[in-house]
Order: structure tokens, then sequence, then C-alpha cells
């Protein structure tokens, strides 16, 4: 991601960010939950796939961890299996919409003018889309699956991006630091980049972490209404999905997937307010 | 009661006060056994640099310090045989407004922006009083008159935004003696506004305080407001109470090494010119780690061992009500008396006929330079053709208030705006019409120093990075240079690692100039370099930028409100209103025969750090505000606001100015003048 200052991350930031615990906190939660998906085979037991009628919706034991789903199959390998995919998503979806954001954002700003009007009118026209619907729509269309998710959360969430870039560019803009590159002799684009972006940049890190939660939440929303990831793939949403009808026989099957997400959403929240802390050299560190 | 209370007419006093704050990084002692007392119908000046803790102590006696953070030590304030300090916030609501109220510095944030002024004012007599609401209406009204706001009825009904900024000050002062309370704190209560603005306001303040015996307590940084205001003063610094004494003891026979170098160390305007200032070194102590001992002994040319080890007591010095914490009290005596005698030395001009000036061709000419903005109702005429010259190594200083277009024209010199039309012309080179490409070339010979040293430095950047940036701009090796400039502007090495938000104001503004003379320009355009400084580090600052411009023969633009300022550092001088020139001369010239109304004007509202000299001088007043440089009418721009204009000239006089615009140019008192009735008088 890009940071602040000279865009190299320094032992300054790191300790700026340690000095919010809560950002520590969640940052291991999400290292804990990497470590997870990539080791996935290793730490669990059970293949996410393998059904077994006669354990059908067992409750956790020690066999089952987090007890079985409707075709038995082993709901904490599946928990395991489905960080892989919800993490994918979640992360892969706001890069593209940083990609999207950024730079239409920076131009708006940037350029102001007939390129900011236009911007921002595609912005709005984007904005006024239910997100939902847009993304059942598109879905529809093309075919669903982990890739058509991906791409669908990152094309409706790149505006809000774009929106926060815009100002913190036009605010940037009027400074005197950039008014003093201009007077030192320094071109357009030294000052985009060197002054301006990385000025500008910190509230959208900052937004760009805790919509990593709101991605995989999202991608859980989309998955629960059908929309979403389909069988036999293990994903978060749409064992919450299928875990709905048995709310009150098997809570289990609601409870693990759905722990997940909330553990996932928090702790990029948290890391996103730790990252604020970390981009800032004005906050002290003792 | 107190002994304080009894010694006679005391209205208000604040004993041994301590307010501390608990932070993350430790203890904030802001105020720290303070005592002050305040007669009925007097006024108290309270001065110091920022962070002496001169507002927290007034804001406490109100109980507008927010506890906790805050904490009280020990302390009390006396009003009316109470201790507000222990009263309870019923108790204060009560005092608050009714019997003490307060003018604050910025009077945009201090109303409501959603809210008629006029029904502001009611509300704070409703607050108080039980009287209906067209009642109270009607005496806000009355009351807004009385503050002299023209057309009251009308402009009660506006709010805030459509009011200038001396509009909204009177609004609050209307409001603060609503209710005629005892006593009035004004902290900073002109700092925000224009210098003949200012005189405006504190004349008002002394008039409706004369009227209704109410006590004044005046907290400014600025000496010489306070010299023509203060009936006693007290000094403070770090927290504490370095000297109290009348006025002119204060002034004239200060007894304190600290107060002795903030005069010393002040450019004023019955000041000779050309020397250096005597700056106090170093910068005031950070509240959080105060040296022992005495607080000021790191930057006292006195200090001695004593000083180190122990914190001097406020002490009776020969005068009565004269007292001061100073261990040397005896020998800054002395050194006042040879040093603040004054108009005693005759300072000879440095290089007022700057050598080799005279033949060759000057090194900035500006020639009918105009900038128009388009605006909603027309348009604005910011810069409407304006023309001087610079030498080389010389300093020209642009003054003018605020929206004058002084900042304006010098952005449009360095091309930072685009002019409208006009000719600027560096080094007999026409740069109106530069490429791009050659601007940024150009560039290396022409540089700025801005007004805030905070803004004007990129907060992500390292000082090493931003010093490094000229350099790498134009393609050259930045090795080595950081450390040669640091060293330039009296900074170490240690510095280049460091973020501005870790450096002082001074210290950032020394990386600002440093920045600026990096590539070695020929010209510097200095955008009020010294207006956000703190009085003891403005004297650092100028006296650098003289010395660098003698050791790098540098021309100065420089662009200042402060006219004390312009006399210590400009060779000639240009005053700006509305958008024009009205006069410019040498230094020497402009300050002791000013020809134009507005320059006399000005030299008269600003005041001077002498009590006697400042309470004795001729008074020239200006009427009213700016009005608006959209689509102004022709003629004299300053006829609105002009004295003479209002008073001197008669009915046929008039038609002149009211249809012929003055041209800059000399009527026979060696300089010129935009005033068909210039006419020399001095007023310094």
């Amino acid at each position: 991601m890009a940071a602040g200052g000279r865009g190299v991350p320094s032992p300054e930031m790191w300790r700026r960010f340690r000095r919010n615990r809560l950002a520590t906190v969640g940052l291991a939660i999400i290292l804990v939950e990497v470590a997870a998906a990539v080791l996935a085979p290793v730490i669990t037991f059970a293949d996410p796939g393998r059904v077994d009628p006669a354990a059908s919706l067992s409750s956790p034991s020690a066999d089952h961890w987090f007890g079985t789903d409707l075709l038995g199959r082993d709901l904490y390998s599946r928990v395991v299996y489905g960080a892989r995919v919800s993490l994918q998503v979640g992360i892969v979806a706001v890069l593209i919409a940083l990609a999207i954001g950024l730079v239409a954002g920076a131009a708006a700003g940037w350029f102001g003018g007939f390129v900011d009007g236009l911007v921002m009118r595609v912005t709005d026209v984007f904005l006024a889309f239910p997100y939902v619907l847009a993304a059942i729509a598109v879905i529809t269309a093309v075919g669903r699956g982990k890739t058509a998710v991906t791409v669908v959360l990152g094309l409706l969430g790149w505006m809000p991006i774009a929106r926060l870039i815009r100002s913190s560019v036009l605010q940037a803009k009027q400074t005197d630091y950039v008014e003093a590159a201009r007077a030192v002799g320094a071109a357009d684009l030294r000052i985009l980049v060197g002054h301006v972006l990385p000025n500008a940049v910190q509230p959208v890190v900052v937004f760009a972490a805790m919509f990593v939660g709101t991605a995989v939440l999202s991608e859980a929303a989309l998955s629960f209404l059908g929309a979403g990831i389909t069988e036999p793939t293990a994903a978060w949403g749409l064992m919450m999905a299928q875990g709905k009808d048995f709310l009150f026989t098997a809570p289990h099957l609601l409870f693990f997937p759905g722990a997940a997400v909330f553990l996932t959403v928090m702790a990029f929240v948290f890391v996103g307010d730790g990252l604020r802390d970390a981009l800032d050299p004005r906050v002290a560190v003792r | 009661m107190t002994a304080v209370a009894e010694a006679g007419g005391t209205v208000l006093a604040v004993e041994d006060l301590r307010v501390h704050f608990d932070t993350d990084v430790g203890v904030v002692k802001a105020v720290d056994g303070v005592s002050w007392s305040l007669g009925s119908g007097e006024t108290l000046g309270i001065v110091g640099e920022s962070g002496s803790g001169k507002s927290v102590a007034a804001l406490t006696v109100l109980g507008l310090v927010p506890a906790p953070p805050a904490r009280f030590p020990s302390g009390r304030v006396y009003f009316d045989g109470r201790d507000l300090l222990a009263a309870g916030e019923t108790e204060l609501r009560r005092v608050r407004g009714r019997r003490i109220s307060m003018i604050f510095q910025d009077p945009l944030n201090s109303l409501n922006p959603v809210f008629e002024v006029g029904a502001q004012v009611a509300e704070a007599i409703r607050a108080h009083d039980k009287v209906g609401r067209a009642a109270a209406r009607r005496r806000a009204v009355d009351l807004l008159r009385e503050v002299g706001i023209p057309d009251a009825d009308r402009r009660s009904e506006e709010y805030p935004h459509q009011l200038s900024g001396g509009m909204r000050q009177r609004v609050m002062i209307a409001m603060a003696l609503a209710l005629d309370p005892q006593v009035l704190l004004a902290d900073e209560p002109t700092t925000a506004l224009d210098v003949t603005v200012q005189a405006q306001i504190m004349d008002l303040l002394g008039r409706l305080r004369a009227d209704r015996g109410t006590a004044m307590v005046l907290i400014s940084h600025d000496l010489g407001l306070v010299a023509g205001q203060a009936d006693r003063v007290v000094v403070m610094y770090a927290g504490r109470v370095a000297e109290v004494a009348p006025v002119e003891d204060l002034y004239h026979r200060p007894r304190h090494a600290y107060t002795l170098g903030l005069l010393s160390s002040l450019a004023h305007l019955g000041g000779g010119a050309g020397h250096r200032l005597r700056a106090i070194p170093g910068q005031p102590p950070s509240l959080l780690a105060v040296p022992p001992g005495c607080p000021f002994h790191p930057r006292c040319g006195f200090a001695t061992e004593v000083c180190r080890a122990e914190a001097p007591p406020l002490a009776p010095k020969e005068h009565p009500g004269h007292l001061a914490a100073c261990h040397h009290s005896d020998r800054v005596a002395e050194a006042a008396a040879a040093t603040l005698e004054p108009a005693a030395a005759v300072y000879r001009n440095r290089h007022m006929t700057t050598a080799g000036s005279q033949g060759t061709p000057p090194l900035l000419e500006v020639d009918g330079l105009a900038k128009h903005y388009r605006v909603r109702g027309g348009t604005m005429r910011a810069v409407d053709g304006v023309s001087f010259t610079v030498g080389r190594g010389e300093t020209l200083a642009l003054v003018g208030e605020s929206g004058c277009g002084k900042s304006t024209t010098a952005r449009s010199v360095l091309r930072l705006v685009e002019p409208t039309s006009g000719a600027v012309r560096f080094d007999g080179e026409n740069i109106t019409g530069a490429s791009p490409a050659r601007l940024r070339a150009l560039r290396r010979e022409m540089q700025m120093v801005f007004q805030d040293p905070y803004a004007s430095l990129n907060p992500r950047m390292t000082v090493r990075t931003i010093l490094s940036e000229p350099f790498r701009v134009h393609g050259l090796d930045p090795d080595g240079q950081v450390t040669r400039l640091l060293d330039l502007v009296g900074l170490g090495s240690e510095h280049s690692g460091r973020y501005p938000h870790e450096l002082s104001g001074g210290e950032r503004q020394r990386v600002g100039i440093a920045r600026a003379v990096a590539l070695g320009p020929k010209l510097v355009v200095c955008d009020e370099p010294v207006s956000a400084l703190d009085v003891s580090i403005q004297a650092q600052v100028l006296n650098l930028l003289a010395n660098l411009q003698e050791e790098l023969r540098l021309a100065y633009l420089f662009i200042a409100h402060d006219l004390s300022v312009v006399r210590h550092i400009a060779h000639r001088v240009a005053v700006m209103y509305q958008g024009g020139l009205v006069e410019l001369a040498d230094r020497e010239t402009l300050f002791e025969r000013p020809a134009h109304p507005y320059t006399q004007a000005l030299l008269s509202a600003v005041p001077v750090p002498d009590p006697v000299k400042q309470r004795a001088r001729p008074r020239i007043v200006v009427r009213g505000d700016v009005s608006s440089p959209v689509d102004p009418p022709g003629g004299c721009r300053f006829r609105s606001r002009c004295p003479k204009f209002a008073t001197e000239l008669a009915d046929a006089e008039r038609r002149r100015c009211i249809e012929d615009a003055p041209a800059l140019v000399d009527r026979g008192h060696g300089h010129p003048a935009a005033c068909h009735y210039a006419e020399v008088v001095n007023v310094v």
C-alpha cells in the first residue's frame, strides 16, 4: 500500500503503529488468519468437501471442533478454508477499488474544471446504484464465482476513495508548501507525486483498510443472498446462508463463520486506525 | 477578606494561581504561582509570548478552563467577596457576562454563524435579565449603535459572515458590555484586525469604559498596544510573573532581564534603522520542562550561579507598586538606563543609497501590473496597475492592510499567479511571457519566504528532504548543501533529520529561509516572514534576513503589514491601498514626512512601545472599513475613509477626488504620493 513520507515505511512508522494497542491486536488477528489460509491443509484434519451423511448437523465435539453441516462436512475445515476465499476476495476487491479511485480522484482534484466535473458525475452515477442490486445484476450476467464477486465489489467500491482523494488533493493543492515547491521550480508531476499525494493518501489508506472488512462483509451478504460464491467452495457468507435454516436447531452453523467475519472486519478496522497514526509523523512516539 | 481586596478599590484579584494540565507526555504547568490584582476602573495589561500562560490565567477567572485535564493545585480568584475558583457552575454563570465579561481574539469563531447578530446580543441580555424578546432586541440595537455600527437597525438582522472583522469585534464588544459588567477581560481583542481598525476598536473600548467605569484586563503580545492603553502591566514568562509595574516604570525602567530583553528586541516606529536588533537568544521553554531556578536564565545575559539555583521571588523595587522576579535587578537597571534612552542614538543608514545601485539598472522592474479576478457580481481588482522597481541588494517593503493586494502582487512577480496585464522585468528580461521551461530556470534566481512557517513546509518531509529538493529539481547534487544551508541560517546538522512539527516556529522559519536561499537567488520575496512569530523570535529572524542580505547580496521584496518591522528592514517603502500604490519613498522620508493621508493614518495607528510618546502622539483616524474591491467606483479609492476628504476639504475640492483618480506622482514633496491634496505631516 502506498505509504506516506518518501514512500518507504520507516522504523518510526512501525513504532507509531505499535503505540495503538488495538491496531496491534488487529494486525495479529489478520496475520493468524492469513497463516491459517495458507497452511489450511496442514492445520485441518478433514477435507472440507468430504461428505459424511452419518454425521449430519452434529454439534461441536472433539472430532469436529466446530461441528458439522447438513451434509456432515467438517465446519472447522470449512471455516479455515473459507478464510482463503474471503480474504482474497476482500483484499483484491479493495486493490481494484484503490486503483480506480486513486487515479480518478487524483485526476479530478489536480486538473479540476472539466475533468473534475466529468469524474464526479460518473462517481454520482455509480453511487446511485444500489450496491447489492447492481452486484446481483452483474453477476447474473457474467456468472457466479469468486472472480465475479471480487470484480464487482472492486468496481462498485471505488467511489468513496475517489471522493476522498479528490478532496484531499484539492486541500493539499492550496497549501503553502505546494506553492513553495512551485516557487522552487518543481514540475507538476513532481509536485503531485512528491507533495500532494503523500499528504492526500492518508485518509484513503485508513479507509481502504476498513474497506477490506466491508468487502468481506459484502461477500458474505452476496453469498447469503445466493448471488456470490457457489457450492462446493467454502466461503463464510455462503456457509452462513446455508446455516440460516438451522438457526435454532444447529446455531453453530451460523456462529462460527459469523464469528470469523466479525473478527476479520474488526481487525481491519483496528488496523486502519493504526495506519492513520503510523502515516502521520506528527503523532508522537514515546 | 484579604489584604489585597482591602488595599482599596480592588475588584478582581488572582492569588498564587496554579493551573496544571495532565497530558500524555507529562504535566504542563501553564500557570505556576501567578498573582495579580485589578483596581476598579483600571486597565491592567498582561503581556507575554505564546505559551507564557497569560490567557489561561484569565480564562480560569471565569471557570472556562476545562478541568480535567486542568488541575488547580493552588490559588484563589477573589471577586466581590467570593473565591470564584471554588464557586460552583451556577454561581459562575451568574458572574459570567453579567459581572465579568470577556472579548476573544477571533470574533468570527466567537459569534454563532447561524443567528443574526442582533439576536445574539439580545440573547446575551436575556440570559441574565428578565426582559421580553422585543425589549431585549431594542436594547441590542441601541447597543450596536453605541459601538459604532452604522445603520444598526438593519445590520442587526445580518449574520456574522456578512460583517467585516472590525464590525464583528464591535458586536462582541456590544455583547460584552450589554449588562454593564465591572470587569472586562480582553484576550488579544485586536490581534486579528488591521491596524487602522485596531485603533478604532481601542478608541471605542476606551470611550465605553470611561462612561461605565469598567475595569479591564488587556491580554496582548503587542507591547506597543499595551503601552498606549494600560495603567499597570504584568509581564509573564513560562507561566510565572516576571515583573509588575506602573506602565511608565515598566517601559522606561524595567527591572527584569526578560522585560529589558523584550523591549530592546522590538523593532519599532520611533527606533532607528540599519542596525541589528538585540534579539533574545534561544526560545521560550517548553512548559513541560521549565528550567530550574529562574526560568529565563538559559536565555539571559545577566544570569549567574544564583539564577540557575534559585527561583527569584517577586520583590518590590524602588518605586511603589513595582515588583520584579529577578536576582539582578540592579544590573538590569544600569543596562536599561544605557540602552533604552529613546532616540538617544542616531543611527546611520546601513546602505540607504546602496552602493552600485545608482548607475546600474534595477534588478526587478514591475510596470503596470494588474490582477483581476472574475467574481460573482463583477470583477475584483485585487491588483490594479502597480509599478515599482527593486535594486540589487535592496529591500523594498510593500505595506498595506489585509486585502490590499500586496500578497497577490508578490505572487504575480514570481508568476505563482498569472498577472492579468502589465510587465515584470527581471534582470532586464520580460518574464511575463516566459515559457514554462524558462520560468523554471528563472526560479533559481527568484525565491520566496512564506508567512506561516508551518504551512509552508511539507509535514511529511524531513528538513533534509525539504532542503535537498531545490537541488534535485534543478538536477544539482544536494550533497553537503544541507549542512551548509543549516549553518547559514543558524541551525545545526542535528536538525536535518527532524520533521517540521518537531521544530519551533522560529526554527521552521529558518528552514523556510534556507530553502529560499538554497540556489543562490538574487531576489527573495518575503511574504510577512515574521508576523506569525513571537516578539523575541521576530528579532532573531529579522537579523538573520539582514545578515543574509549582506552576505549574499540579496534583494528583498518585503511584504508586511507591520510598519515597525518595515522601518527596521526596508530601504524603500511602497504603501498599497486597494490594489494601487498610494505612496513610494525611501524609508526615512516615508516615516518622517509622509504625504498621503492613508500613510499618515497607517503610521498614526501603529502603537509605539513607549507609554509617554504613545499617549502624546497626534492621531489621524480613518473611518470605517475597506470597501469592496469588486467594481470600485471611479476617483480616489481612499476617499470613503479619508480623514482629509471628510473634514478638511471644501465641496469643490472633493469633486476632484470623486471624479479624478490621483496618479502616483511627485507633487513637490520629493517623492510620489497618489493624492491630489498631498501634504507632509509628521505623525511618528
